[in-house]
């Protein structure tokens, strides 16, 4: 194979490639892959959007607690959660979450969420 | 005594994870410190040292050898391949060997300079680090004749090293996007030009003394600059050294194996000037060992005695490598590599990490079919660090 033929080739394969990264860039995460990744909430930024099934919920006075379940499970935490939003929170099998951050309780991680939507 | 034992065993693991492509001397730190509780920290301390020097020697063998790189080697493949393709493997291996060791020596003996200098100058260093790499940049492509396509591949190798650094689906993203643009294009490449080394010549070749004294001015200089600024490493020092003088492929592999070893040797020193740890093996120090003049003494006398067994153990482990490397056919060697480093990446990176491993391995082997040097395939992570330097 010429030199010539090379480049163009492997040139394109790099746009392609590089192409498909940044749609991949786009794609949520889910549960299960921040559970492989070694520190399970490492690097996230805020508005990272998690697909997971909420198994557990544990309503306090000013926030909420819950378990989100995709294969592995994660902690999460809603604070300012008013009855309406537990209403949802308990009423939901699939919910898409927004992390606006983490914090770490005992020694674990545990996502903020801010706000839950429904998937229909 | 039992400093001594650590000292070894620490000299034996740097030339298990310098020779194993992938295996990282932070993983073996962690796993190590995690086990062994208190009570024993200053030979722990010694252990760690004795094996990150030690790595520092070795690690060169798979990037010569095999073209397989570290992060820290990545730009020592071309130069260093070339060489072996034309026989001369073990040279320049000794070179990077020499190299080290100069610059451990000459880096310990700069301890009362660096101790006055770096609480002085680290703000002023780090405010224009910005301008500095720029600076770097431009002196490197004023040399070149074809400036555009040298800027070109820069600019691509930064895309890719921003998306790859802020992707959160894959673990150590370094591991695929360094391999893939370094290593496995180089050996994709020989696969397609179907290259063979030729039996190698076991003797050193000799490089001028301006020529050494030009790379060990240019290592020492910008593995100072680089040793106690964050998100800076061996690279990208091997990309400011190199803006300083014209060097032969000789030259460079000589400043790339100073430039190695100052930098983990200075790391442990920017624990106490600094306070902050700037590689693994410095952040595993810093958890275990009370970091103060006499224990900074301590472990540079166990880098130096260290530095001095790892060459001779590395010199023979390269005579043993390149006495039988033409025995093996050079194809298979090539191919079992490059699986190996697909493995590798999904099991350490994950499934997607073989997108990164795709992207950055055609973009090396563009860089190398239009004949532009790889030095520019260090966007990766210059591009992302000077975004962080960014003043405006």
């Amino acid at each position: 194979m010429q030199l010539t033929s090379i480049s163009k080739l492997t040139l394109i394969i790099f746009i392609v490639f590089s192409l498909g990264l940044v749609v991949l860039n786009t794609k949520p995460l889910t549960v299960k892959s921040i559970c492989s990744i070694n520190n399970k909430t490492a690097g996230l930024e805020p508005y990272i959007r998690v697909v997971g099934i909420i198994t557990d919920v544990y309503v306090r006075k000013n926030f909420v607690l819950l378990k989100i379940n995709d294969g592995c499970s994660i902690d999460a935490v809603m604070f300012n959660c008013n009855a309406s939003c537990i209403t949802k929170v308990k009423q939901g099998k699939t919910k898409v979450v927004d992390v606006v951050g983490k914090l770490k309780l005992d020694k674990k991680p545990i996502l903020i969420i801010s706000r839950l939507n429904l998937l229909s | 005594m039992l400093i001594v034992v650590s000292m070894l065993l620490g000299i034996v693991m740097g030339c298990i994870t310098g020779i194993t492509p992938g295996l990282h001397i932070n993983l073996v730190a962690l796993i190590v410190v995690a086990f062994f509780t208190q009570g024993i920290s200053l030979n722990l301390a010694a252990f760690i040292v004795a094996m990150s020097i030690t790595h520092t020697f070795v690690d060169f063998l798979p990037s010569i050898f095999l073209g397989m790189p570290d992060e820290d080697t990545a730009l020592s493949v071309l130069p260093g391949h070339r060489m072996m393709q034309k026989g001369f493997g073990y040279a320049a291996f000794k070179l990077s060997l020499i190299g080290s060791l100069l610059g451990l020596v000459i880096a310990v003996l700069l301890l009362p300079v660096y101790s006055f200098a770096v609480p002085k100058l680290y703000g002023f260093v780090k405010q224009y680090m910005f301008y500095i790499l720029l600076a770097c940049l431009f002196v490197v492509l004023a040399k070149e004749k074809n400036k555009l396509e040298c800027l070109a591949v820069f600019l691509m190798a930064g895309f890719l090293g921003i998306i790859t650094l802020n992707l959160k689906h894959i673990r150590q993203p370094l591991l695929p996007l360094l391999t893939g643009l370094f290593g496995c294009s180089m050996l994709v490449f020989s696969l397609l030009t179907k290259a063979k080394p030729k039996k190698q010549v076991l003797k050193s070749i000799s490089i001028s003394k301006k020529e050494k004294i030009k790379a060990m001015i240019a290592g020492i200089v910008a593995a100072s600059l680089v040793s106690f600024l964050p998100g800076l490493g061996s690279s990208h020092a091997a990309v400011i050294g190199s803006s300083f003088f014209k060097l032969s492929d000789a030259g460079f592999i000589m400043l790339l194996g100073s430039i190695n070893t100052i930098v983990m040797l200075l790391s442990f020193l920017a624990l106490m000037l600094i306070g902050k740890p700037r590689t693994g093996s410095a952040a595993m120090l810093e958890r275990i060992i009370n970091i103060n003049p006499s224990t900074i003494i301590m472990l540079y006398i166990i880098a130096l005695i260290t530095g001095f067994i790892a060459f001779i153990i590395a010199a023979k482990l390269g005579r043993t490598i390149a006495k039988n490397i033409h025995k093996i056919n050079y194809t298979k060697i090539n191919v079992a590599v490059l699986l190996f480093v697909v493995l590798l990446c999904i099991v350490v990176s994950g499934i997607y990490s073989l997108i990164v491993l795709v992207a950055a391995t055609s973009l090396g082997v563009f860089t190398t079919t239009r004949g532009i040097r790889k030095m520019y395939l260090m966007g990766c992570l210059l591009l992302p660090v000077m975004i962080y330097y960014w003043p405006f």
